[in-house]
């Protein structure tokens, strides 16, 4: 009985230690079922579709960019691609149904880098976008 | 006949780019993604109900150049009470703003130049003055004459419509376009939309604009006002550098910022009343690569405080609206000249910064919290309270901006120009009644750049909260 309550006691607290890391708890980081921020971006369905991300940049640089967003379908899983004018490069989501991360390596220049999410085909279902991060 | 793969293969190709559907017209305003720091004829003429002086535009200029000319505002526009410019040139287009001014377009537009500026016309290229249609004037490139392509509406005793659909129409409009840009303009303010809309049906008018923006181009801004926006603007999306969202400024006061007819919309123009529903209405259509909003002149000397002139100025900044000062030389003081002065509001509108509320749902209060985010990472906030009492505004810096762990940099107010230091979990502050807070926020660590906050294209949607 004694260690039912010690499970309960140190349970408990855990448990809900955990949900405060879940968006709307406050501080701590996305989880996996949740996008982050006030919103994301819809309905990537075909080749119109894109968004641009304007991006300072001190110098000229060399980072990788993660994509964070989620496909309905596994076929849409490779079917984005990230671009500015110095690169270009496929997102490669691996999983879907779920948000999940792409990483893509790009370049930077000093100033103003202009990259754009954008389909480059017809989906089977919808992407969503919620982030890209520079690393 | 031989069959041919290779032929069979390009026209599959050609006609799956042509069903590439176009949302947006692609300019270097479009581009830019926020409307223009100018100066508008517009305050004498409504108060008075008279077409503006030449004397006190001339006074209005000299003062833009010397107050407000190093701030960006670089642009001197006329308004309406349009119907006394019947002077016109040899292909039937206006000459001058009034035939009772000594000096027409061509004499402004250097002398605008020559004070450091440039000059927007507003005008109508589907109009035709009464002095051309009773002169007859010949449609230059084409064997029509101005009778001819007349329609069967008038805009009023003084103007004719051009009906799009007769010979020669395309000639008139796209000429009149021409004639604009080799004048000098900049930019050109096309006013009762609707008027055309209502009388030649919304394929003229998608016509009629196709052919202005062909011949504009990226030589000539275009600024659609008082369109129905039927759609959600789907046609003026095509063709538009920036649409009018809200009715006209009129007396300028708090009604026409937040409570004139508030929560209320129709299905014509003018959707909605008031600046701030049209801000939040629309707010989906306004990126870089999109749509511009226009939420009307200004004229923060008729706002009973300085409360209310920032937030009018704010609500402007962060929809990255034009920001068109209708403010006179002799009816601005030095309150209002600060407002409009504030160079780190300005400056989001020089790097096309356009923020998005939180809710797009005009009666929601997340509607009254606005965020952007710049180049550098930086957040932009704006906490605006329309209400008639002190309320509690927050942003979070996990739930609202998605910082991860919550925790930021520096928090700087944009109208006290001071620095709040670093905070974590939330700002909160109570706002008095019209009043806001227009924050820049440093994140702390992470470079990560919202796609709520990016210039989405194409039929991407956000969803929010």
């Amino acid at each position: 009985m004694i260690r039912k309550w010690l499970v309960m006691f140190i349970l408990v607290p855990s448990v809900a230690l955990l949900s405060s890391c879940c968006k709307g708890y406050g501080l701590s980081t996305v989880s996996d079922g949740e996008f982050s921020g006030f919103g994301y971006l819809d309905d990537f369905t075909d080749e119109s579709s894109s968004a641009e991300f304007v991006v300072e940049s001190d110098e000229d640089e060399a980072v990788t960019i993660v994509v964070r967003g989620k496909c309905d379908s596994a076929s849409d899983m490779d079917a984005c691609e990230l671009k500015s004018d110095h690169f270009s490069a496929p997102v490669v989501f691996h999983e879907y149904g779920v948000w999940s991360e792409a990483s893509v390596e790009a370049k930077l220049v000093k100033g103003y880098n202009y990259i754009t999410v954008e389909c480059f085909r017809p989906t089977e279902g919808s992407i969503a976008i919620d982030y890209i991060e520079i690393q | 006949m031989k069959f041919s793969y290779t032929k069979t293969i390009i026209a599959v190709s050609l006609l799956s780019l042509a069903s590439v559907t176009l949302f947006a017209r692609d300019s270097k305003y479009t581009r830019k993604g926020t409307g223009p720091q100018y100066w508008i004829a517009y305050e004498y003429c409504y108060d008075l109900d008279v077409p503006m002086t030449e004397l006190r535009w001339k006074c209005n200029i000299d003062w833009m150049a010397k107050t407000f000319k190093d701030y960006g505002y670089d642009m001197i526009c006329n308004d309406g009470w349009i119907e006394s410019a019947q002077t016109i040139n040899g292909n039937g287009y206006i000459t001058k703003y009034n035939s009772n001014w000594e000096n027409g377009f061509s004499y402004w537009n250097e002398y605008i130049k020559g004070r450091g500026m440039k000059m927007g016309v507003y005008y109508n290229p589907l109009w035709m003055t009464k002095a051309a249609y009773d002169g007859d004037c010949p449609v230059t490139g084409s064997t029509a004459t101005a009778k001819q392509i007349a329609g069967d509406h008038p805009f009023n005793d003084a103007l004719y419509w051009v009906d799009v659909d007769k010979p020669g129409a395309e000639q008139w409009v796209k000429g009149y376009v021409r004639y604009f840009i080799n004048l000098g303009v900049k930019y050109l303010r096309i006013d009762f939309l609707e008027n055309y809309e209502d009388n030649y049906g919304t394929r003229r008018y998608a016509k009629a604009l196709q052919w202005i923006m062909e011949e504009a181009g990226d030589e000539l801004f275009l600024s659609l006002v008082m369109p129905n926006c039927y759609g959600h603007a789907k046609t003026e999306l095509l063709y538009g550098d920036m649409i009018r969202i809200d009715n006209d400024c009129f007396s300028g006061e708090w009604d026409f910022v937040s409570s004139r007819n508030r929560g209320n919309v129709r299905g014509v123009w003018p959707q909605y009343d008031n600046v701030f529903d049209g801000m939040v209405a629309f707010s989906d259509v306004a990126a870089k690569g999109q749509m511009i909003l226009d939420g009307d002149c200004m004229r923060l000397n008729k706002l009973q405080s300085k409360d209310e002139r920032r937030f009018l100025f704010s609500i402007m900044v962060m929809g990255g609206s034009a920001l068109a000062i209708a403010d006179q030389y002799d009816t601005a003081d030095d309150d209002v000249d600060d407002i409009y002065k504030n160079r780190e509001l300005i400056e989001l509108n020089q790097l096309g910064f356009v923020a998005k509320p939180l809710s797009r749902d005009i009666h929601d209060i997340n509607s009254s919290r606005w965020v952007g985010q710049l180049p550098d990472g930086d957040y932009v906030v704006g906490l605006f309270n329309r209400e008639d009492e002190a309320m509690k505004y927050g942003i979070d810096f996990f739930d609202d901006l998605g910082i991860d762990g919550g925790k930021v940099e520096n928090v700087r107010d944009l109208w006290e120009h001071k620095d709040l230091g670093s905070m974590s979990g939330k700002y909160e502050a109570e706002l008095a009644p019209h009043s806001c807070k227009i924050l820049r926020i440093r994140p702390d660590g992470k470079r990560r750049f919202q796609a709520e906050c990016s210039s989405a294209r194409g039929g991407v949607v956000l969803k929010c909260q």
